[in-house]
Formats: C-alpha cells, structure tokens, sequence
C-alpha cells in the first residue's frame, strides 16, 4: 500500500505527468466550454450552478492566499532582493492620506448608482445570489404572502464575480440595497492600498505615495468607489494580479503560482473584457518558468482551466443573446472597424478634457502618457534583457499587454466612446498604467531632481483645483440618476401601502426595494389585469412615471410619445419635478375605462 | 559702514530688497484698481493655498523637531489641558450655532462656497440648479479677506459642502485659540497665567458668541497669539526659521481682518530689534520674499477704491469720513457703555472689563519704561512689546472708526482683540504682585466669581444674539430649508445669498418686480417645484396693522399664500409665502404656433430640446 502510495506520489511529482494532466484538463475545458455544452444547457447550467463554482473559486483563492501569507518565505519576496524596511511614520503617512481621500470623497460624493442601468442589474443579480444562490436578474417580483419573490429573470451578460461579493455581505448584514455601496466604499481603502504596495516596490515609499495619490484623487476612481459597480473590483484584482504575479516571478514556487492563478481567474470574472488577462497569466506563468529554468505546476494550475469554463459559457450565452447587446437600430455588431476612429477620438477627448463635466485628469493622462512614452522608448533604444528584469517589471509588461489589448478591444466596440458618462469607466485599466508608469519615470529622474515631490504636490494641486469641483458637482454622475432618486426619495415619503409602480425607465430600482414593478409598455399589454387590479386591489395604490419634454423654445411640455399611456387610462398628477429640460411626472392610475377596452385584450 | 556693506552681500538681503519694490510696483502702481479685483477674483484662492502650504511648511520647518516632544510635555500638563477642554466646552455650548452677523458671515461662506465648487473668490448672487447640480452662474468679490473662506474651503473639500462647515471651522479654532493663549502666557508669565488667561476668556462671552458663528474673528484671535508666539522664539533665537515662521504668520493675520494688517509694522519693529542685536539682517528665504506675499492683501485692498459703497458708510447715516478724530469721544462712550454693561444684553466680561481698564494702563507704563532699556530688556519682553503696540494701534484705529460702536450688535466683534488684550494684559500686570502662586489662584478665584455671578448666565441666556433679530431670521430660514430637503424651489428674498449658500435657488424681490415676464416663463414652464417669497412686515404699535416696506414688496402681480410667518420683535413679522398665481401678462413667447410631438420629427423634437435649453438659461431669474 505504502508502495502504491509512495508510487503515485512520485509519478505526480514528475514533471511530464504534471503537463499531461494540465494538457488533459485544458482540452477538456476547451470542449466543455466552446464546444460540448450548447447555449440552451449552459444558460440554466449557470443560473443553477454558478454561484457554487464562484464560491469554490473564492474560498480556493482565500485559503492559497492565507498560506501564502502565512509562509511567507516559501513564497514571492526574494530574501536577495533589497527591500525597503517599513516605518512607523511610512504606515501612518500611508493610512492618514488613504482615510483623507475617502473622507474627502465620501463628503462629496453621494452613495447611489452612478451609471445607468449596470449597477441595478448587478445588485439585482446578488439579491437572487443572497435569496436563492441563483445566478439571474429579476424582471417581474411580487410579495406572495409576505415574501417577495422574483416570478420572471434572465441571466445577465454581465460577470458575477461583484455580484456574488455583494451577495456575501447581504448574507452577513442582511438584506440591503447599501450593501452594495458599502462593498466599494470597503473596496477603494483596499485598492489604494495595493496600489501603494506596488508603487512602493518600484520607488520606495514614494513610488507608493505616487500611486495612491493619482490613483486617490482620479474622479473616475472616486465616482466608481461610491457607485454600485464592478469597476473598483476589477481595479482591485487587476492590482493583486500584478501584486502576486510579481512574487510569483521573483522566486517561482508552488503557492505564488497558485495565489496568481486563482487571481487571474477571479479577474477574468470582474468585467466582460476582463478574461483578457487571462492571456496576461499564461505569459506570467511561462516566464516563470523560464527564469526559473524547469516547470511549475501546482494542483490549482493544473484545475484552473476548469475553473475559466463559466466564463466561457457565459460568454457563450451573450453571444448567443443579441437582446443583451443593447445596440441601436442602426447598429449590426458589436465590434466593427467603423467604431474605432470615433472611439480613438474619444479617448483623447476624455484624457484631456479641461472642464469639470468628465471624471478624467489632465495631470495624470499627460505625466501617464509622457510615462509610458519614456519607458517605451527606453524598452527600444536599450532592449533590455528580460532575464535582468526583475519579477515586478516582467509581470507589468505581460499586463502592460493585457491592458493594451484590452484598450484596442474597447476601440472597436459599438459603445466606448470615452466621453460617454456610461462608457468612461473602461478608461481606468489604461489609466492604471499610467499610474505605474508615472512611478517608473519619478523613480528614474528622481535621481536628477525631486520629481517625485514635484509630482505629489501637482497631484494636490490638481486634486485641489480640478479634482475637488468635479467630485462636488460630480455632473457625470446625474443622467437620470438624479430622477430614479427623486422618485425613490417621493415613493419613501408616501403612506407604506402595497403599491405597483408603472415605469417608464427600469423595473429593477424598485424591485430592489421589494416594490413591485413593471415598465409601461407591459403596463399597456396588461391593461386587462391592471383594471383588474382597480377592481380586486392586491395593490392598494398603481403610480405611474413618465416624463415631459419641452415641444418648442418656449417649453410648453408635453409626455413624450413612447411614454404615452392609452386613454383609457385615467391618471392624477402627484408629483413633478424638472431635471435639465424634462419635467418627471408622477402620477396615480385612477381607474381604466372598460368601455374603451378592446376586445380580447385579457390575452397574453 | 561695514555692517550695510556685508548686509549688501547677503542675497537674502538683495532679495528682501528687490520683492520689496517688486511688491510696491505689482500691488500699488501696475495693476489697476479693476484688474486687481479680476486678479483675486480667479487668483485668489490660489494665492491662499500658496501662503498656507508656505506657512505651514515654514511652521514644519521651524518646530517639526520639537513635535516628537510634544506628549511628552502634555503629562505635566495635565490640569491646564483640562482647564483649556472644559473652557472650550463652556464657551460653544450655550449659544447655537449658527450664523450671527448678517450679512458679514453669509458673504464669507458664499465666498467659501465658490472657492470649493468654483475655485474662484466670489460671493455667488445667483445659482440654480440646471442639469442637475447647483451652479454658481454669477457674483462678485467681497471685501473681506480670504483667509478664512480659504480654510472653510478646504473643510469643505475634505468633508464635502455643507454651510455649516464655518461653523465646526470657528469651534476648533476656538479651542486652538485657548491652547495659544495658555502658550502665551506661560511664555510671558507663567502656568498659573496661562490658566488666568483660559479663564478670562472663557469668561467672555461675546467670544462664546463668535465661537459658535461663521465669522473670521476667532481666526483673527488666533493668527494674533500666532504672531506673538512667533515673536517670542524670533526675539530669543533670532535666526533663519524662526524670522521665516514669524513673517509668514504675520502675512496671514494681514489676511485675515481688514485691519489687522496694523501688526504688520510692529513685528517689522522686532525683526529690526533682532537684526541690530544679531548685528546683521537675519533672514529666511521666505521672509526675504515676504513683500510679495503681502500683494494679495494689496490687491484686493484696491476694492476700496473700486467701490466706494465698501465702507458702508451710509449704513449709519450721513458719514463722509471712514475714519476721523471727530468719532473718538463718541465711540470711547460705546466702549465704555459696552465694557460696563452689566444687563447682559452686550456680550460682555465684566471681569475683563474691570480689571483690564486697570492693567492697560500699567501695561502702557511698562511699555515706557522698556523703551529706556531696550539693550538689557528680555526677548520675551519684546514680543510682548510688539504685539501691545498692534493691540493698541488697533484699539485707537476702532476708535477713529466712523462706526466704532462696540455696543452695537454689528460692531461688537470688533472689540475681541482689546478684549484679548485686557486678558493678557491683566495677567502680565498681576505677575508684578508679590508671591509666588497665592495671587494666582486669588486671580483664578475673582475670576471664577465673574464668570458663575454674570458671564455664564449671560451666555446662557445669550441675549446679545437673541435680541439681534436679523440673525434670529436666518436661523428661520436655515428651519425652512430643513423642512424642504428637496431643494427645488425657488426664493425671492432681498438676502438671496442666505439661500444660495445653502444650495436654493433665489433672486431678489427687485428682480421679481422688475421682471415679471421672467417669472411667469418658469413658473409656467415648472422651472421650480415652488417659488416661495420672503417678506418682512412692519407692525403698527397702536393699531396692529401690518405694513410692507417697498424693499419686501412684490407688486399685485403675484398671488402670495402664506406659508410660514413668525414674529422676531413685537413690530416685525416675517413671512414666507407661496406664489400661487402670477397674473396673465407677458410670457416671453417666442414661437409664433404651438406644436406637439403628435406632428413633429424626432429631429424637430431635439432641436425644440436645444433651443428650449438654451432659451431657460438665459430666463433663469
């Protein structure tokens, strides 16, 4: 027994077996997920299922990162190379600004949804993960017999890795649409930290202080860490990546490999574009290999092609999904050539916009661009040996890549223009490279000149001048945001009744509230049950919004067309309210006319 | 001959030289009064945040290694640390926050408010909500100095907008105020003066008063017991850092108060003191650049010039004089009748006033008597000298001032740095009393009888803010806009900026009255959730008839209904009404047809939005 034992122990050990079975279950996970399993299974495979395979992933990184942590010295740090010792004045110094900036921004920005409609379709995905551990987003959801449960969804196209941490805080705080704030508020401390490490590892305490800081006072940064979305989270684990991938290169080791793996995968399950990286960690790996000169293999690398099947079903799906693409009219694909000149535009538009309408930063987009064209120049004048790099830089470049190729992905996407409020956030993986690249170019004029306090008090100084009015009016954040709030802040202040709100933007903001919800044009369809319901009240009270546009110079508003309700339905004003030149409306349904009803109308 | 020959090689000295020229030429002949005011109007906060990022760095430079000791000399500072945080608490607990001097400290957080969202040196007159966020879409440069908008500015970018951000603001610097003056006079006297001197002036209730408003008086405080701070470690090292920190601190008081600019020349009377005792100029980089840092307060000084309505010289009457000997036995009658109230309606300390009427004059004397020893005297003596000399030069200054009434609720403030005086001037003449600690707590206990038998219960009652009614008006205010978080409606009122600083919309009543058709395009187009107008009536004393002065009244074309009203005096009401019709009239109808969406073009339905955009901005009231 002890032989057969001892026997095994020794083939696993053996470098060729090791490849094989990596080889084995990359091709398996290759079939099951581009080629054996169809759109019609993976759809429930993953409503069903996904939860529990994100949860084993998490629990898998947690537990390779705990004894990373724990062993340090098995793992990462090369005990060669020089490492700048932590003072007491460093960490404090490191804490005090990381509490001013979240201070600063937390003052300034309001705790609500930022970009119109991700962020509810996300929360609404961790209210299904919390209630039912079901990867899905609600459509329809009625309180039965006091339980609000969701009746109709769908899964979304959008990677659950957020949701599923939202869901985790729920499960811990219990059921609260903050939750999902109160993750990215935890989240950007955590990020700027990281952030910090990093820096620190190139420049000393202040390469750390440099990318903290540009990174601190980015509004796009701060716009994201106090919205609901996944931006912050990708930001973060992009971040670790790099972090652990560094350590991994530096002394190539079990652990460190099993730590980046698992990182890389949870990365590739933050943003849709994200499993770009994927590429990344391959490169990381190999070269570890490399520098290490045999093979490195641990038990989660050789699973972790297994673990990237539901990204690869769910990608699967949304191609499959073109509902979900929410293109134009005029729109046939989602990546085209004819994108990429008004993207490109775009880009530079945003990057160096002066005024205070865009999230962006002048002062990091020009020291960033002027970064990345030193080291570029230096990359080809000097070619340096990739053996004399060391692990930090090397993991940089194979990311540096990964973030390049994800930035030319974005430029031939139907819906990236920079300067659009909601598409502004896939700058921030490019604007993180230009964060580090501002580090690298300190660390090396430093040696000439006090760049890098130069860099730090233009950091303030725009911080101060362009930064702050930014985050104050925060103009980005308010297309239609400002109106859901507005209509949540007047439902809130009515008597609690059971009421059906009839919407003309989105179900999901007051399904999130366990408020049942439909959108007018299924109102219209459901005329029949809605007069029903006047009837045989389930709801003691059906408001309805839509807005008003202005029909001429002089106002003079009207319901826009698409908004209009049949007139048979008769409606009482409640509430107004401006917002730019449109006027919200709140109204209550009185009553449906049944002798305008159309006959037949009760079919479905 | 020598000695100016070496000073002469000195660069710091050159340049001391140089900046100084510099300074006259930029700040008093080469930029016009107009542009001057367009200067700080865009320079302004600017300018602030490069003197405080100086001073502080100055500061850093001057203590940073001292500051490791610092704990370790609080252990054997235990009571007087208790004393200064019970004192603090007396003073900002009996009077409610909020803002005191109309319209004094409402242009200051207007200032503010435009430094934080706009980084511009204006008081916002009009602002509206238009996409969404609250802009600042006009204004002008105040008078006031920009110090203390600067430091609510900053709060605001650290803790987000909010008016009351010049409160918290005045509540610490409070605190900081107490701890310098137990610096101070430690440094002068002793422990047991420092703790006198706490005492005093938590006996002082006109300092509870500013404590607890948005003012810049008790920054004023501050900055002074920083110059004497700075004065006394300048006298005794006389070097590079202290000289530095001294100026430095001495440019910010400039910009803190109009007239506290006076202290400017004592201190240069101590720095020559310590350069003839060092035997050549001793100076800093910063403080050889010094000249040029007092260009801000240059500049914007020229809005005297450009608006002669800045002396408010018609507020009291027929003056045609700022200031002028004529006022002096008038205003030392004020004085007096405010030191010596004893009704509790004049935020006064009767300690303060009684036994600092007697040190002043004694102080005086000691004055004298150093100028006869100025070669043997202590450099703490000096400081000393030097911060008597602006006290008294800013006391005679209010005295000369056409509206120098310290018994008037505007102009009571103006008095704190007298009353600062007094109190340090009380414990320097008491050290001249023989024993060591006994006079101390004889002190402490005359004190302590002025501060249970008039001083706490005046603060308690705080009369002297109650009875000042404006001030009352605008809490009430601050109630409404409480009671209507949405903020989507619009005022009229004469104080619009009491509104705008709390993100609401408003405009004047003479804009309501002289454009009526503005008015009636946003209230038919729901520009605003409300229009609410701001009214203060005139109650008849016989016949209890209300009456509507000109400056609160809208004209017949509005139909008002009350909604709020509250008597302040027994002849004044103040009402907020809701316009609830604005009589047919002209509308400001540019299309000749009306058109609707039924008949119209997705392109004529976007360009109907732009034109219609476009149009509101320009009829926003």
């Amino acid at each position: 027994m002890n032989n057969l034992r001892s026997g095994v122990e020794n083939g696993w050990a053996r470098v060729e077996v090791r490849l094989a079975a990596v080889g084995l279950v990359g091709l398996l996970a290759l079939y099951l997920g581009f080629i054996g399993i169809e759109v019609a299974l993976a759809e429930p495979l993953i409503k069903k299922w996904g939860y529990h395979f994100m949860a084993l992933t998490v629990v898998w990184w947690v537990w390779s990162l705990w004894q990373l942590w724990r062993r340090p010295e098995h793992a990462g740090a090369n005990p060669d190379a020089p490492q700048e010792k932590w003072s007491r004045r460093e960490v404090l110094s490191m804490f005090v600004v990381t509490a001013a900036l979240m201070v600063s921004l937390l003052g300034m920005e309001t705790l609500r949804s930022k970009v119109l409609y991700d962020e509810y379709v996300l929360q609404s995905t961790a209210y299904n993960m919390h209630h039912f551990r079901e990867v899905a987003t609600m459509v329809r959801g009625y309180d039965l017999l006091g339980s609000f449960v969701s009746t109709d969804n769908y899964l979304d196209k959008r990677p659950y890795f957020f949701p599923f941490l939202v869901s985790l805080v729920h499960d811990v705080l219990g059921y609260r649409p903050i939750n999902a704030y109160i993750l990215n508020v935890l989240l950007m401390p955590l990020t700027l930290m990281v952030a910090y490490l990093l820096g620190r590892r190139w420049h000393g305490w202040r390469g750390g202080m440099i990318a903290l800081c540009l990174l601190g006072t980015l509004p796009l940064f701060g716009q994201n860490a106090t919205g609901s979305g996944m931006e912050i989270l990708n930001v973060l684990m992009l971040l670790m990546a790099v972090l652990v991938g560094g350590l991994y290169l530096e002394k190539p080791e079990n652990r460190s490999l099993s730590v980046f793996i698992l990182s890389v995968v949870l990365l590739a399950q933050c943003r849709y574009e994200s499993a770009i990286y994927v590429v990344s960690g391959v490169m990381v790996v190999l070269l570890g290999w490399w520098r290490a000169g045999r093979v490195v293999l641990s038990g989660v690398a050789i699973f972790s092609p297994l673990l990237l099947v539901p990204v690869a079903l769910h990608n699967k799906v949304l191609s499959e999904s073109p509902i979900l693409w929410e293109m134009k009219e005029d729109q046939t694909s989602r990546f085209g050539w004819e994108y990429v000149p008004d993207n490109l535009l775009g880009v530079f538009e945003f990057w160096f916009h002066p005024g205070l309408m865009m999230a962006n930063s002048v002062l990091l987009s020009f020291l960033g661009i002027l970064g990345l064209g030193v080291v570029l120049i230096w990359a080809v004048r000097r070619r340096p040996n990739l053996r004399r790099l060391d692990g930090h830089a090397l993991t940089w470049l194979a990311f540096a890549v990964g973030i390049g190729a994800n930035l030319v992905l974005v430029l031939f996407y139907f819906w990236s223009r920079f300067t659009d409020p909601m598409a502004s956030r896939f700058s921030l993986p490019p604007y993180l490279l230009m964060v580090f690249a501002v580090v690298l170019l300190a660390r090396w004029m430093d040696r000439r000149w006090p760049v890098s306090k130069i860099i730090l008090g233009a950091t303030l100084v725009a911080y101060l001048g362009w930064g702050v009015p930014k985050h104050a009016h925060h103009f980005y954040s308010r297309m239609g945001v400002d109106e859901i709030e507005w209509e949540r802040r007047f439902v809130k202040s009515l008597p609690p009744q059971n009421r059906l709100v009839l919407t003309n933007k989105t179900s999901l903001v007051w399904l999130l509230e366990k408020t049942p919800s439909i959108l007018l044009d299924r109102a219209i369809m459901m005329e029949d049950r809605l007069a029903y319901q006047l009837t045989q009240p389930m709801f003691d009270e059906i408001l309805v919004s839509q807005s008003m546009r202005p029909t001429s110079v002089d106002g003079f508003h009207e319901v826009v067309l698409e908004e209009r309700l049949p007139e048979q339905f008769e409606l009482e004003t409640v509430a107004e309210r401006r917002f730019g030149t449109r006027i919200a409306r709140i109204s209550r349904l009185v009553a449906i006319n049944s002798k305008s009803l159309p006959e037949g109308s009760g079919d479905e | 001959m020598t000695d100016l020959a070496n000073s002469l090689r000195d660069r710091r000295f050159i340049t001391l030289i140089l900046s100084g020229v510099g300074a006259i030429l930029v700040g008093f002949i080469l930029i016009s009064p107009a542009r001057a005011l367009n200067v700080i109007t865009y320079g302004g906060y600017w300018m602030m945040l490069v003197l405080v990022a100086i001073a502080a760095w100055t500061w850093w430079k001057e203590v940073g290694s001292e500051v490791a000791q610092w704990p370790r000399s609080w252990r054997s500072e235990r009571g007087p640390i208790a004393l200064i945080i019970l004192c603090w608490v007396l003073l900002i607990v009996h009077d409610p926050f909020g803002f005191k001097i109309l319209m004094d400290e409402a242009m200051l957080a207007g200032t503010a408010m435009s430094m934080h969202f706009e980084k511009i040196a204006i008081v916002p007159m009009r602002g509206h909500d238009i996409q969404g966020a609250f802009e600042l879409l006009g204004g002008q440069l105040d008078k006031r100095p920009l110090l203390q908008p600067f430091l609510v500015s900053v709060l605001h970018d650290f803790t987000g907008y909010r008016p009351e951000n010049g409160f918290v603001l005045n509540a610490g610097l409070t605190l900081a105020l107490l701890i310098l003056a137990y610096r101070g006079a430690v440094r002068l006297v002793g422990r047991g003066a420092g703790c006198c001197a706490v005492g005093l002036l938590a006996s002082l209730p006109l300092l509870a008063q500013n404590a607890t408003g948005g003012g810049f008086e008790v920054l004023n405080l501050v900055m002074i017991m920083g110059v004497f701070i700075a004065g006394v470690r300048y006298a005794e090292k006389r070097d590079a850092k202290s000289v530095d920190a001294l100026v430095v601190t001495t440019v910010l008081l400039a910009v803190t108060r109009y007239e506290s600019v006076l202290f400017v020349f004592p201190v240069a009377g101590l720095i020559l003191w310590g350069w003839l005792r060092a035997g050549h100029p001793v100076l800093g980089w910063v403080s050889a650049l010094s000249p040029l840092m007092l260009i801000p307060y240059a500049l914007h000084n020229q809005v005297f010039k450009v608006r002669e309505s800045s002396w408010e010289m018609a507020s009291l009457g027929d003056f045609d004089k700022p200031f002028s000997v004529d006022y002096l036995p008038d205003n030392v009658a004020h004085a007096l009748a405010f030191f010596f109230d004893t009704t509790g309606e004049q935020s006064n300390s009767l300690v303060i006033a009684a036994l600092g009427v007697i040190a002043v004059p004694f102080v005086v004397l000691l004055l004298v008597k150093l100028i006869g020893r100025l070669g043997k005297v202590r450099p703490v003596e000096v400081a000393w000298a030097t911060i008597s000399v602006g006290f008294l030069a800013h006391t005679l200054l209010m005295m000369l001032y056409f509206w120098g009434h310290f018994d008037d609720p505007v102009i009571r403030r103006l008095s704190l740095p007298l009353n600062l005086f007094m109190v340090l001037a009380i414990v320097v003449v008491a050290a001249e009393f023989p024993g060591k600690r006994r006079k101390w707590w004889a002190l402490g206990a005359l004190i302590g009888v002025g501060f249970f038998s008039y001083s706490l219960p005046s603060m308690a009652r705080h009369d002297y803010s109650l009875d000042y009614y404006v001030s009352q008006e605008t809490a009430w205010r601050r109630e409404f806009i409480a009671a209507h978080p949405e903020k989507d409606y619009l005022v009229v009122d004469p104080n619009s900026i009491e509104w705008i600083i709390h993100q609401v919309s408003s405009t004047p009543i003479k804009r309501a009255v002289d454009d009526p058709d503005i008015m009636r395009f946003n209230w038919r187009n729901k520009m605003f959730g409300e229009i609410y107008v701001f009214q203060r009536y005139q109650i008849d004393a016989s016949s209890g008839e209300l009456s509507l002065p000109e400056e609160f009244d809208v004209g017949s074309a509005y139909t008002l209904e009350p909604v709020w009203e509250r008597r302040f005096t027994p002849f004044n009401l103040s009402r907020i009404s809701r316009v609830v019709n604005i009589a047919e009239g002209e509308s400001r109808i540019q299309a000749e047809e009306r058109s609707t969406f039924s008949t119209m073009t997705p392109e004529e339905i976007q360009a109907a939005r732009e034109a219609y955009m476009e149009n509101f901005i320009k009829l926003l009231p």
